[in-house]
């Protein structure tokens, strides 16, 4: 079980994440940017939701996984349009939770890459991921988050537990 | 993690697509071959164990129809560890045929083990204990399903 916070109350809610199911595939005509139907029928990748326990039908963020040459990639993270900003959004640790989940499978994988999760930023997000979850910029927009900084974010968004 | 004053996104996509087969993406993937070569074996060690660690709790959770012995992680870790069964059995105070037996699933897990291998391989030692619960359920589940037809109705009417 994981948690998010909702920015409302500022208590933890129960969530979860998903192998993603094209039922309950989110649209752009929510005000998605990309169409999550497609990308769960591509050949070589993952998708996964998030979801709240008590609200199984909204998806809150969906992430796509695939591995090249052994190494993990983060091809695709995105949050629900009612997730975004600092001030309006319904739920914080989104993010959190699947680059903590991403770091988890990367673990998973075998090989010289196991630990590494890669991925492509946003040039306005590459001091976000940074600061907030310790990734290490390598090569243009390519970064990579290493055994180390994946385990922290384990145990702060996967491992959390109510006190 | 460093505290910046980093800004938060503005927008949902927070990232791009990686430009795999291109020069660049192999230039990457050897700063991050250099990077796994840099690893200690302890920390390599760490990591793979970890990995079987992870690979038990999803096995776990997963509704997988493929059944995988307590007994199969445990050789798992031997192997990761390079510790050979007859070793590790003397170790534990078990003989040999035993934790052979133990392995293939014809000797079960009992609370104690579960304790030690827990203590030994850092997981939780309930684990042990409800992948073998969990394998023995679905096991008579598929085997006496006919024999399992009662309901809280005719208990109670009966």
């Amino acid at each position: 079980m994981i948690y998010i916070l909702d920015t409302l109350n500022g208590k933890l809610v129960k969530a979860e994440i998903l192998v993603a199911e094209r039922k309950d595939a989110p649209s752009k005509r929510d005000g998605w940017n990309f169409n999550w139907i497609k990308l769960i029928q591509e050949e070589n990748s993952k998708v996964y939701f998030l979801k709240t326990i008590e609200s199984p039908k909204s998806v809150e963020g969906a992430l796509q996984l695939k591995i090249e040459n052994g190494m993990l990639i983060m091809e695709l993270l995105e949050i629900a349009p009612h997730n975004i900003g600092q001030e309006n959004k319904k739920y914080d640790h989104v993010a959190g939770c699947l680059i903590a989940f991403a770091c988890r499978e990367s673990i998973k994988i075998d090989g010289v890459y196991m630990g590494f999760l890669t991925f492509v930023s946003k040039t306005n997000l590459i001091e976000w991921y940074t600061g907030k979850y310790g990734a290490v910029l390598a090569l243009g927009r390519r970064m990579y988050i290493d055994y180390n900084s994946g385990l922290k974010l384990i145990k702060e968004y996967l491992e959390r537990k109510l006190i | 993690m460093k505290k910046d004053n980093y800004i938060e996104p503005s927008n949902g996509v927070l990232t791009s697509k990686m430009d795999i087969g291109t020069n660049e993406f192999k230039e990457f993937q050897a700063i991050l071959l250099n990077k796994s070569r840099e690893r200690s074996i302890t920390q390599k060690s760490e990591i793979e164990l970890l990995s079987l660690k992870f690979e038990m709790e999803d096995y776990f959770e997963s509704e997988e129809q493929e059944v995988k012995l307590p007994g199969e992680f445990l050789k798992q870790y031997l192997k990761t560890l390079k510790i050979p069964q007859k070793r590790f059995a003397n170790y534990i105070n078990l003989k040999p045929s035993n934790l052979s037996k133990l392995i293939k699933g014809e000797r079960p897990i009992n609370y104690e083990l579960a304790h030690i291998f827990g203590n030994l391989f850092d997981n939780d030692p309930l684990l042990w204990i409800e992948i073998q619960a969990k394998n023995e359920l679905k096991k008579i589940s598929q085997t006496r399903k006919n024999d399992f037809h009662y309901s809280l109705n005719d208990l109670i009417n009966k």
